[in-house]
């Protein structure tokens, strides 16, 4: 598809849920990662397209599932969506603060030890 | 309580190793996702917006102590130490991972427990009025019937890949609590002139983008020809049913379109083509299922209880949470007792693993050991003794499982909303808790009197706001979320949909806007009258007047 | 394509002919519209039929004793009018080789033979990616279903009915 038809509002970032897991994924320099500070942001169409293709062929490979991008304006926090549906999918539902992303972190720490 | 024979054991044993099966195909790719979806679905298990989701079934609503325990264990050990009571009387866990979902499932057929067909376009889990076999008013027993469709709609060869999904209701009350207009297809089990039980069979009701109430396509279909009918509406179904346009796939569409005289031809004419006597034994495998659900040894006792007159008299609190949450059991000496589980600005339908457990417990010790779950997202007790009441309360408020609002306004049906479901457009669960947190004061909701109110996060309607005294549906409008809020609505034997008050207001706005349709209310009712019948009997116009006010205000 | 059966893959004796073809085909399947020139025109035993979902059991019913094979399209495998089309056909009392042709995946192969089919004529990307030993052992996942008058297998119900016999007989 054209860059120039391109509805897209950049800077954009690649989300995804992990396959095994089902856990909320962005495509960072690394690889898939929970951490939505370490996504990519991608600046331009050029760079979006990569993304895009990116998450089309992860899905291929059976790692990731609903792969697709997501619009995002830079904060000194990091990346921060656009549209509240993609605030809730990065932050975890709202009305249990204490089982979004804390908790998965908490869990990969546990998991650590 | 129905117990699982042997073949009932093998199957759901066999269900699991499937889907094992199926699960380890997915991760080594010989299932895409787009092959798996429908799969993974047709066992409960969707991808919601943080995590998989799993729905488990609780056919017709009934669940047991043993069963309410196991599934506390699967909340903690794989999930995150709570689940959700749904409106189709399940259970979801929110945070399951794809790879322990064949073990979750093993532990569940350890209990007689599945997730066949919670979800997927194929017959759902049938739903029952929560009452079921308690009920005074009922003719008979649903859940004979209900566990014949459930096994008869397991795994079934020819309805799986349907147009879209098909939900079953069955009551045999005179009452409506089993919102049975509002299914795919629901039976009623009546009597006709000659006094015979049979079943009055509905067709094409449902809620979601197009609301319809279902309308009677058959009057009285004698017992023994169930399981033939029932075919031949799936097969005229899953033949003509829409499959050009998702939001006009359900049989309700299919009926409007054709009507319901040329569709009732259509399942007259299949019936023609099949053998016209059911296969299957219907009378025998009724009563075979029947009885599991008789061995309920009650106690002969007074209708009356001196013990519970006397609590009720001396402990104002508890006579509040006995006038709202006690149902009268067919049965002297008996009550079925509706458990909240909507805590004043709580989420409705949850329920924590240590609640469960202790709740386990509690239907043990003053419930036979047997629980109901209500499409109203609130547990039962169904066979607890009147002398037993306070004791049980008491052991309820210790576990803040004793909140005195069922049927009250903060009683409120929500789906789970943006706050999980990848499918709804906002958040449904935040605005329950805003109007809970208004009007939570236990005098003011006694005031006011029953009240329903139903949100939905979508126009899919899970939360069933069409039929909601007050209905909210949640949209998105110019980036934000956004609610319209209907009126009129009944989920009752009256059924009706909810008329549109006007244009959506924020999630700020809700509480006012809900505020000064009750302060109308309240203004305008005659001595006793409740509020629904204020509605019906003022017209919805007077209370758009009052509503758009509050949107005058806020501008 | 490949043809998958009950014992595994094998060669298909059908091909296709279409309107117009004037290739003999020994055992051709044809479109619906060309049937009635096709059985005037030649050894009525071995012509098969291709049909779309949609079609109708009057349409065939009056060829049924000539028909050797009804070809059954599923437009994608979440479409499941195929199979009640299949089922209505049994019980109007086709006997010949019923086929499904289409995207139909090895998960579906239960269904489809309990409905009434024999084969599955499935696109190669979908035969590859799932080996006959997929559609084996799904085929066989359930060993008692449910549902009675489906299937060559017994059900759970009739299994139910024939033990009440014994006891009563007992």
């Amino acid at each position: 598809m054209a860059v120039s038809t391109k509805r897209r509002l950049l800077p954009v970032i690649l989300i995804a849920n992990d396959l095994r897991s089902g856990d909320v994924v962005f495509y960072g320099d690394d690889g898939w990662t929970c951490d939505l500070g370490r996504a990519r942001v991608a600046q331009d169409h050029g760079a979006a397209d990569d993304l895009e293709a990116t998450g089309a062929r992860s899905m291929a490979r059976q790692n990731v599932v609903d792969a697709y991008l997501i619009e995002i304006e830079p904060t000194t926090d990091g990346p921060r969506p656009r549209h509240f549906r993609e605030r809730f999918k990065t932050t975890g539902p709202t009305i249990y603060p204490h089982l979004g992303r804390r908790f998965g972190a908490a869990q990969a720490a546990a998991a650590g030890e | 309580m129905y117990k699982y024979d042997r073949f009932d054991a093998h199957f759901v044993r066999e269900r699991v190793a499937q889907f094992r099966d199926q699960v380890e195909r997915r991760l080594e790719g010989s299932l895409t996702e787009d092959e798996f979806k429908p799969l993974r679905l047709q066992n409960g298990l969707y991808l919601q917006l943080h995590a998989y989701m799993l729905r488990i079934a609780v056919p017709y609503g009934v669940l047991s102590a043993v069963q309410l325990r196991q599934l506390a264990l699967i909340a903690d050990r794989y999930d995150r130490g709570y689940g959700h009571f749904t409106t189709r009387q399940n259970l979801q866990f929110n945070w399951p991972k794809l790879v322990d979902v064949p073990e979750i499932l093993d532990l569940l057929a350890d209990v007689d427990m599945h997730c066949i067909q919670t979800s997927g376009n194929c017959i759902r889990n049938v739903t029952a009025d929560q009452f079921a076999g308690v009920a005074g008013d009922e003719i008979e027993d649903p859940r004979p019937v209900a566990e014949l469709i459930r096994q008869w709609s397991s795994h079934h060869p020819e309805f799986s890949f349907l147009p879209r999904k098909f939900k079953v209701a069955v009551s045999g009350a005179a009452h409506d609590r089993a919102l049975l207009k509002a299914h795919d297809l629901a039976i009623r089990i009546v009597r006709n002139e000659a006094g015979e039980a049979g079943y009055e069979v509905l067709v094409g009701g449902g809620l979601g983008r197009t609301p319809m109430i279902g309308k009677v396509v058959r009057d009285f279909l004698p017992k023994g020809e169930l399981l033939p009918y029932l075919e031949a509406v799936m097969r005229v179904y899953n033949a003509e049913g829409r499959r050009d346009n998702k939001y006009k796939a359900r049989i309700k569409i299919l009926v409007h379109e054709i009507g319901v005289e040329a569709f009732q031809a259509r399942v007259e004419a299949e019936l023609r083509a099949i053998e016209p006597i059911s296969p299957v034994d219907e009378t025998a495998e009724l009563a075979r299922i029947a009885e599991a659900f008789d061995t309920i040894d009650y106690a002969r006792l007074a209708p009356r209880s001196e013990r519970f007159e006397a609590a009720r008299a001396r402990d104002a609190r508890f006579a509040a949470w006995a006038q709202t949450s006690i149902f009268t059991h067919r049965v002297d000496g008996y009550a079925a007792v509706t458990v909240s589980l909507k805590p004043v600005g709580g989420v409705p339908g949850d329920m924590t693993s240590e609640q469960m457990r202790l709740f386990a417990d509690l239907a043990e010790r003053f419930s036979l050991g047997e629980i109901r779950v209500t499409h109203a997202q609130n547990l039962v007790l169904p066979h607890v003794r009147l002398d037993d009441l306070h004791a049980l309360w008491l052991e309820l408020a210790d576990a803040e499982l004793a909140t005195d609002n069922v049927g009250l306004i903060t009683d409120i049906i929500a789906c789970p909303g943006l706050d999980y479901c990848a499918l709804a457009t906002a958040r449904s669960i935040p605005i329950a808790q805003a109007i809970s947190m208004r009007f939570g004061d236990a005098v003011r909701q006694a005031e006011i009197g029953p009240l329903q109110i139903k949100i939905s996060g979508c126009i899919n309607a899970c939360g069933h706001h069409h039929v909601g005294h007050i209905g909210i549906l949640g949209l998105e409008k110019r980036g934000q979320e956004s609610y319209q809020i209907t009126l009129g609505g009944d989920a009752t034997e009256n059924a009706a949909i909810g008329e549109l008050l006007g244009p959506g207001v924020t999630a700020q706005e809700v509480p006012d806007a809900i505020e000064r349709i009750v302060d109308h209310y309240l203004a305008r009712r005659l001595a006793d009258e409740p509020f629904i019948d204020a509605v019906r009997r003022l017209g919805v116009d007077e209370f758009r007047a009052a509503f758009l006010g509050t949107q005058d205000e806020a501008a | 394509m490949k043809l998958l059966d009950r014992d595994g893959v094998r060669a298909d004796t059908f091909s296709r002919a279409t309107p117009g073809d004037r290739d003999l085909h020994d055992r051709p399947i044809v479109p619906l519209e060309s049937l009635e020139t096709q059985l005037s025109s030649r050894e009525k035993r071995h012509v098969g039929v291709e049909v779309s979902n949609v079609a109708s059991v009057e349409q065939l019913a009056p060829h049924f004793d000539d028909l050797a094979l009804i070809a059954i399209v599923f437009p994608a495998y979440s479409d499941g009018r195929g199979f009640t089309l299949a089922r209505r056909l049994r019980n109007a009392g086709f006997r010949g080789v019923l086929r499904a042709v289409g995207p139909l995946i090895a998960d579906q192969f239960a269904h489809a033979l309990a409905c009434g089919f024999d084969e599955i004529e499935a696109p190669d990307a979908i035969a590859e990616r799932q080996p006959y030993e997929q559609w084996r052992r799904a085929g066989a996942s359930i060993s008692l279903p449910y549902q009675q008058g489906y299937s060559r297998a017994n059900s759970i119900f009739e299994q139910r009915r024939l033990a009440r016999r014994g006891e009563c007989n007992a």
